[in-house]
């Protein structure tokens, strides 16, 4: 049992009577701050010329789409220490990529097709980049489905990994496949990708305001995500042990 | 020629051990398996020498399958250490599933094929060919009494028959050591003699099989072995070792040795 | 005691690591292969299902669209594929299903080598089911749409997309078969993480019919073979992990 509450405890501190720094806490006491900061920011950067208003969701869609990229970055890796370890603790950590991932490819595909909607007068279109977004999206979202369908704990960590480490390989090539596709009526629009690269200096300061709260709130769920399973660990432990006397395998 | 050579280039692994053979024969430590929270077996430590045959009892989910899977090289522990013959599983997976022939209630047969091409495919799989495999594939089928239904497919096979070809199977490369994962499911009395007498004979270098076994037939399985291990809840409860133990004598302890 | 062998790792020599290696390796999968090939030349259980289902899919398109013939090079190319794609993922799901079903998979799981040899073996039997039921399906396709897809130049684009097909599949059918779902499961898995090879397939193949130069597909080729070899090594590596317990 003392394993199992041992293993990335974030510090709630209560499992061992010792009380550690807890980070998630921390982190929620400075998102009540760096929160309606970055909103102040956001509602006072200069509106751009050509796409006005509609121009501040870029600063949710940029760090959402960031933020995503990690964590199925994070999946991968911990996908790859699965294999080579089969320890339970890379397993979570592959669960954690793996949702947060497909949360906040959700934002960012959202608000992305909102701003497209006043960009290019269209909810969606079919550019390269849009279109591996998408697949990426609904490749890990194939993951979580294979992942739901396993019945034993080992097993499903053992399809998880495998299915991390070749949906992370993939994701470049149909980025690169996409080239190939029929260009829909916005041949390679975005292009306002080099529009961002001349963002005045209040622009670039709100977007990488806005990057640290999003990524504070990432860190934030990560732990709680983690925190969680393994909090499940323990339950199912206690569950177990509470048992065990009466020939219950 | 190193030992290592042999034992993967000489068909059937069973010329490997012609000169000295290790004493203990299958040696597990510490073997622990969880299936997440649910742990099946909790540090079992067994040894089975050379020439032994071991019957494993237990009552249903007491790990016998998993330990026998475990030993089999088909799933991992989640700790401890298997020995087979002498060398570190961890160390040779691959080659060492060569010295274990195994049986289940499944049979591992292609329905689609017929009894010797069932024999044939395994064989080429185990490393056997040309004409010894030839030889072998045909001695196989007289011993198992199923010559003259060597062409035909297994799927018109009745049970019974499919069991026995499985042995026939399982024994094709000459393995040292035999584990027998509830064998006797749906055999027929033909088969269940030949299944006793495969595993009490000496294999082909005059050497006696090294044999662990569970079975739902306890007077079957006492007749054959001469140790009895008790599985319980994932622990080794009771272990006897003597020749021909009464039935009702085992059933006696059996009950208070799984009761604890 | 005596140590009767050595552990295969500890092998030195070239020499002897072809010898006690990889031969067993080779024949393993060569083995699987045969009796792939051997079961189906007699139940004809994969073929029959495969091509009848893509006959069925390419006449569903000839009814589903109102065609005018002059257009049909436009569309072709893509339901050429499509049809290749449903009738692979119906074969990929048998190949471990049967062997899951009657117990054999753990017959081969006992084989004295690496597990990769089962894929390699495997994945040789599920690319020569898919190749030939294309071969076959391509006139059929060209006779229903009046329309002639039978060129030369598009073996290599059938053999890239194929091999790719074959490589991931046969990974996500051993994957699938251990999951509740299995049957559904493959298509979902399989349809996304080869879209790559789906997306260059066909349109290397509409570009092939309607004779426009090389440079054009050059890439899109550059890219299927990229797929193929990646996903020639990973699954293998991959492969224990998915049958172990």
């Amino acid at each position: 049992m003392a394993t199992i509450t041992k293993r990335m405890d974030f510090g709630s501190g209560t499992a061992n009577g010792k009380r550690k720094l807890d980070w998630a806490k921390i982190l929620l006491w400075t998102m009540l701050v760096s929160f309606p900061v970055t909103l102040i920011f956001i509602l006072l950067a200069p509106s751009d010329y050509e796409l006005k208003y509609s121009q501040r969701i870029f600063y949710f869609h940029m760090p959402s789409n960031i933020l995503c990229l990690l964590s199925f970055t994070i999946y991968f890796i911990g996908g790859l220490g699965y294999w080579r370890t089969r320890k339970r603790s890379w397993d979570i950590l592959m669960i954690t990529g793996l949702e947060l991932g497909v949360f906040f490819s959700l934002i960012g595909i959202v608000t992305g097709s909102i701003w497209a909607r006043y960009a290019w007068g269209t909810f969606w279109t079919w550019d390269p980049r849009l279109t591996t977004v998408t697949i990426m999206l609904v490749v890990y979202l194939a993951g979580w489905m294979l992942r739901s369908s396993v019945e034993d704990p080992n097993r499903k960590a053992a399809l998880t990994a495998v299915f991390g480490i070749i949906g992370f390989i993939n994701v470049p090539l149909v980025y690169f496949s996409t080239r190939f596709f029929p260009a829909g009526l916005h041949p390679i629009v975005f292009g306002t990708n080099d529009k961002v690269v001349n963002l005045e200096g209040f622009m670039t300061l709100t977007l990488v305001i806005s990057i640290i709260t999003f990524s504070q709130f990432f860190v934030y769920l990560m732990i709680q995500r983690i925190r969680l399973e393994n909090l499940r660990d323990q339950v199912a432990g206690v569950r177990m042990a509470l048992y065990e006397d009466e020939d219950f395998v | 020629m190193t030992n290592n050579e042999q034992l993967n280039n000489s068909p059937g692994a069973g010329t490997v051990l012609e000169a000295e053979r290790p004493q203990v024969m299958l040696r597990a430590r510490g073997i622990t398996k969880s299936f997440g929270h649910i742990t099946v077996l909790r540090g079992v430590n067994l040894n089975v020498n050379l020439g032994e045959r071991v019957i494993l009892l237990g009552p249903n989910g007491a790990g016998k399958s998993t330990l026998m899977r475990i030993l089999a090289m088909l799933a991992r522990p989640t700790a401890g250490s298997i020995e087979i013959a002498g060398i570190p599983s961890d160390e040779a997976r691959a080659s060492i599933r060569s010295l274990i022939g195994v049986i289940s209630h499944l049979t591992y047969l292609y329905e689609d094929l017929t009894a010797r091409e069932n024999l044939h495919f395994y064989g080429k799989v185990y490393g056997l060919a040309g004409t010894e495999l030839e030889n072998r594939v045909e001695e196989l089928l007289v011993k198992v009494g199923l010559e003259r239904r060597a062409g035909q497919r297994v799927r018109y096979f009745s049970r019974g028959m499919q069991q026995r070809l499985s042995l026939a199977r399982a024994i094709l490369h000459q393995p040292p050591i035999l584990l027998l994962d509830e064998p006797d499911t749906g055999l027929d009395r033909q088969a269940a003699e030949m299944l006793g007498q495969v595993i009490t004979e000496p294999d082909d270098q005059g050497q006696p099989r090294t044999v662990l076994m569970t079975t739902h037939n306890l007077e079957r399985g006492l007749a054959l072995s001469n140790r009895v291990v008790v599985l319980s809840a994932g622990r080794i409860v009771r272990e006897v070792s003597a020749a021909n133990l009464a039935a009702d004598e085992v059933q006696s302890w059996y009950y208070e040795a799984i009761r604890r | 005691m005596a140590r009767i062998a050595k552990p295969d790792r500890q092998i030195e020599t070239g020499a002897t690591r072809d010898q006690t290696v990889l031969k067993p390796y080779f024949r393993v999968a060569w083995q699987v292969f045969l009796k792939d090939i051997r079961t189906e030349l007699r139940t004809k259980e994969i073929f029959s299902s495969m091509s009848v289902f893509s006959l069925l899919v390419v006449m569903v398109f000839v009814f589903a669209l109102p065609g005018k013939l002059k257009e049909a090079g436009d569309v072709a190319p893509g339901l050429l594929w499509i049809a290749f794609t449903f009738a692979g993922v119906l074969g990929l799901n048998r190949s471990f299903i049967n062997e899951k079903d009657r117990g054999s998979l753990e017959g081969l799981l006992l084989a004295p080598t690496e597990r990769s040899a089962i894929f390699y073996g495997k994945a040789l039997g599920n690319f020569t089911f898919i190749i030939v039921v294309e071969l076959l399906l391509a006139p059929i396709f060209s006779l229903l749409f009046n329309f002639s897809v039978l060129r030369v130049e598009l073996l290599p684009v059938l053999l890239l997309g194929t091999i790719g097909f074959a490589e991931i599949g046969t990974l996500f059918a051993a994957m699938a078969v251990n999951t509740r779902a299995r049957e559904v499961l493959l298509p979902v898995l399989f349809f996304p993480i080869m879209l790559p090879v789906i997306i260059a397939a066909s349109q290397s193949t509409a570009a092939i019919l309607t004779n426009r130069p090389f440079e054009e597909i050059s890439s899109a080729l550059g890219l299927m073979f990229f797929f193929d070899l990646i996903f020639l090594v990973v699954p293998a590596m991959l492969f224990e992990l998915v049958l172990e317990e």
